[in-house]
């Protein structure tokens, strides 16, 4: 039995906003998906940017991508240019979301680069999960997270981008968030939250479009139009971020739009507050940190002794050097 | 008009009431809507559709950080089929 959009009373529902109390068709979802997006765009981007998309193949990151072109492609005056990154963490399960990243980056007509972990930093993902002993108090997922965030911002900023964009959405932001609060890491918090143009020397701002866009939007609207995305789950995942989504979960399905209430709340309190950051350059790396020590640079010397060699060194970029004329260039 | 449908979700037949919205499937599967989306024929729809006699359900799980099935032993089964 058909079930009309409450909006244009036109076409089939595919998605409920619980949040409004209303169903929208794909067009509608879209169109609401794009304002919120699009106002973060306009706010956050200046002419001339050049925009390193963090593409992961992915839904949200495939979304957003999408959404930026579109942005670019309607606002010509501003001078945009855009490229799509994946940053390939030496998984199986990446190579399916490459294939895709690649299949809508060409669709799109952006250009596409791959950087492999191993290419920067000499060590994949595997290896970290076949060395690091069982019952490690980390997981996988940090070593990942830190490694591919430094990656990602070597490389933008390598590849002379002035901003980076990922698929941060609305529940990864107020789950971070509260992971940031249960931890007494305020500072932490302020900066999931802030995102200054200038944050400091050889840091590339990021910018979040979705970041007000629930992750199960993202999901039907990727779907719906049919947007190359792998879909899949990644084989490593593990740690408190699973506890915490579920105790916020619960709360929005107690009281709807809980998680927006809950990330406007964040940003407020946090307006007042002033960061106790001072970016210096890694001792090892040379890569902006807060510490002497980069977090990637701890955790390669607390991983040498897993696996039994050095691997303190600086990443690599070479092939970002070589590429860096052609992929700004115009087609 | 009949009393029950018959749609198959993840490709078992179940008898429901004619009246059965999709966002009602979640509750009876252990399904939680925040890290699980379920598709009726392939596609998303609303969750207060009502559905039809013959559709075929399934499951995407939506998120990379959590089972789709909330801690209810009895559910479980639905995880060998990813």
């Amino acid at each position: 039995m058909e079930r009309r959009c409450d909006i244009c009373q036109e076409n089939e529902a595919i998605y409920t906003d619980y949040s409004r109390g209303v169903s929208l068709c794909t067009n509608c979802l879209k169109s609401s998906i794009r304002r919120r997006a699009w106002a973060v765009l306009e706010n956050e981007l200046q002419e001339g940017d050049k925009i390193v998309v963090a593409h992961s193949g992915g839904k949200d990151s495939s979304l957003a991508l999408y959404i930026t072109k579109e942005f670019i492609d309607t606002h010509p005056d501003m001078k945009l240019n855009m490229v799509s990154l994946t940053i390939d963490e030496g998984t199986f399960y990446r190579k399916a979301s490459i294939e895709l990243a690649k299949k809508l980056a060409e669709k799109l007509g952006i250009r596409y680069i791959v950087f492999t972990m191993e290419d920067i930093h000499g060590i994949s993902i595997e290896d970290i999960k076949v060395n690091i002993p069982k019952n490690w108090r980390r997981s996988v997922c940090t070593y990942c997270g830190v490694l591919r965030r430094q990656a990602i911002n070597a490389v933008a900023r390598e590849l002379g981008a002035s901003v980076v964009i990922t698929g941060h959405n609305l529940d990864d932001i107020v789950q971070t968030s509260v992971m940031n609060i249960a931890r007494g890491d305020v500072n932490a918090l302020v900066k999931t939250l802030r995102h200054e143009r200038r944050i400091g020397e050889g840091l590339i701002p990021r910018i979040r479009p979705l970041k007000y866009v629930y992750e199960r939007e993202v999901a039907a609207l990727v779907i719906a139009l049919g947007i190359p995305a792998h879909l899949g789950k990644c084989p490593f995942t593990q740690g408190m971020r699973i506890g915490i989504r579920r105790v916020i979960d619960e709360l929005e399905d107690e009281a709807s739009g809980s998680k927006i209430r809950a990330l406007r709340s964040f940003y407020l309190i946090t307006r007042s507050i002033r960061p106790r950051v001072e970016i210096k350059r890694c001792k090892v790396c040379g890569e902006p940190t807060t510490a002497d020590l980069c977090k990637a640079c701890q955790f390669k010397l607390e991983l040498s002794d897993f696996f039994g060699k050095d691997l303190l060194k600086p990443p690599s970029f070479e092939k970002a050097s070589s590429e860096k004329e052609w992929i700004w260039s115009n087609r | 008009m009949n009393k029950t449908i018959k749609v198959f979700i993840l490709g078992e037949e179940r008898e429901l009431p004619w009246n059965t919205m999709l966002g009602d499937l979640y509750g009876m599967l252990g399904f939680s809507r925040w890290s699980t989306l379920l598709l009726v024929n392939g596609e998303p729809r609303a969750d207060d559709s009502y559905l039809d006699d013959g559709d075929m359900i399934s499951w995407l799980r939506i998120t990379y950080h959590e089972s789709p099935v909330r801690e209810n032993g009895k559910k479980m089964r639905y995880l060998s089929r990813e």
